[in-house]
């Protein structure tokens, strides 16, 4: 937040803080009276590094974001066994391992998802972050340091709509396959993380924590892990259902094509943004949504002034489980400025991984294209049903806690 | 005027959902393509070696070459 010259207070702009909560405050005046007040933001705290490490702050602070009751690093300490004396935690000694945490998140009722970047070097952490972060899940990222591993909480990202690479990236190179798309992480360019070292709030650049070079030539200062934090239901991991998003839209339209079908206007762009001499990619946003926050965004117009209508809101959300990936699919310009889709994928969040890859065509849910909506059938073909929405519409959005800016 | 081109938007909808019936009365190719079972293949690969590895969160480095 930052002051306006007329003293009003707007926020800064495209910084999208999505981790945070609102705190339950007191003062004591000294007058016999409490004074109780609320303040929405993120909880901040710092190791001790006697008693505690960065590991406990880095938890705190998720937790203490996500949860109701505040919890300290000793807390943590309690919870998993250290009494400092026989049991003894500390950086002479040792961070939280997995186990510690799984038996904290238990008791908090959550889960998590891992990965680690040095022994999977080509997965991208921010992309891999990001379509967590972007549903709301915590993150918690390892870097590596000189001698250390260092973890700091991630509680969003800011976002820069002028970054010229997504689309240089495309244009210039000859790499056009079905799963050639660009992640809406392209134009992330940093993290919002507070780091107990320095302090909360810091913006820590993507390419900060990215090498060139493999891990095990160039070890220091680089993405090492990240932890999620997920709804215990949430098993299916946020590539799959992105790329079955790309693979299984693009087919369907494909068809559509083949057959010499009529497809809208937009659907249209889609299929011919890439067979041209200089492709522009298809955009996809994947982010994990509940049903009754999906249900708020079916109130907005699209860009024909069309809306969902009563009929529709209610085939788009009677196969909807409570929790499912979702897939926002549009075009470069469309994202950037009007920040609006064209089609809606649905697919299942609670499947354990694939260990079949053709299972991918099982697990989507539905698919909302301008004028229709395909509804997957687990025993028959799938139904197509009219849509009123016939032109893009505005991006998913969750119910704002606290202001944004955007451009 | 305006009769006219509701009517002819009203057909360009008709014709828009007759082909996604169409569509999705045919078989939808199952397959992927080589280079989409090879990306499937590194990230599942990813994620089992997630289940057979641990981490720690914090504390001092410990590379396994």
């Amino acid at each position: 937040m930052f002051i306006h010259d007329q003293k009003h207070q707007i926020p800064l702009l495209n910084n999208y803080l999505h981790i945070i909560n609102t705190f339950n405050c007191e003062v004591d005046t000294g007058n016999n009276e409490i004074k109780k007040f609320k303040i929405t933001g993120t909880f901040f705290c710092q190791q001790n590094s006697v008693t505690s490490v960065c590991a406990h702050a880095a938890l705190c602070m998720t937790l203490n974001n996500v949860g109701k009751d505040i919890i300290t690093p000793e807390d943590i300490n309690k919870d998993i066994g250290i009494d400092h004396i026989d049991k003894k935690i500390g950086p002479q000694n040792r961070g939280l391992s997995q186990e510690d945490i799984v038996k904290v998140l238990k008791d908090y009722g959550l889960a998590y998802t891992w990965t680690n970047f040095f022994e999977n070097p080509n997965i991208e952490y921010n992309e891999y972050i990001y379509r967590y972060i972007e549903g709301r899940c915590p993150a918690l990222l390892v870097f590596s340091t000189d001698t250390e591993l260092h973890v700091v909480p991630i509680l969003g990202h800011t976002l820069n709509t002028d970054i010229w690479r997504p689309e240089a990236e495309t244009a210039y190179t000859d790499q056009i396959d079905r799963l050639h798309y660009k992640s809406t992480a392209s134009w992330v360019d940093h993290f919002i993380i507070h780091d107990d070292n320095f302090g909360p709030y810091f913006c820590m650049p993507i390419d900060a924590l990215k090498r060139i070079t493999l891990p095990k030539h160039d070890r220091t200062f680089r993405s090492y892990l990240a932890v999620i934090i997920t709804p215990p239901e949430l098993k299916t991991p946020a590539w799959e259902a992105e790329w079955a998003s790309v693979i299984i839209t693009k087919l369907y339209l494909q068809k559509i094509i083949d057959i010499g079908a009529q497809l809208d206007d937009w659907s249209e762009r889609i299929v011919k943004t890439e067979s041209v001499r200089r492709p522009r990619p298809i955009v996809v946003r994947t982010l994990v949504v509940d049903k009754d926050e999906y249900i708020k965004n079916l109130d907005e117009k699209d860009f024909e002034g069309n809306i969902f209508t009563e009929s529709d809101k209610k085939s788009l959300t009677k196969n909807l489980p409570d929790l499912f990936w979702l897939s926002e699919i549009t075009l470069p310009d469309l994202y950037t400025a009007n920040k609006s889709k064209i089609v809606d994928f649905f697919y299942e969040c609670d499947k354990p991984p694939l260990s079949n890859d053709t299972d991918i065509y099982k697990r989507w849910i539905q698919i909302r294209f301008p004028h229709a909506l395909l509804l997957n059938s687990q025993s028959g073909n799938p139904t197509a049903l009219q849509m009123s929405i016939k032109s893009h519409y505005p991006l998913f959005r969750f119910e704002k806690r606290e202001e944004t800016f955007d451009w | 005027m305006a009769r006219i081109a509701s009517e002819k938007g009203k057909k360009k909808s008709n014709n828009i959902l007759d082909g996604w019936q169409k569509v999705t009365k045919l078989k939808l190719d199952g397959g992927l393509k080589q280079n989409e079972k090879a990306k499937f293949e590194k990230a599942r690969f990813a994620e089992k070696q997630n289940k057979r590895s641990t981490f720690v969160l914090g504390g001092k480095i410990n590379f396994c070459d």
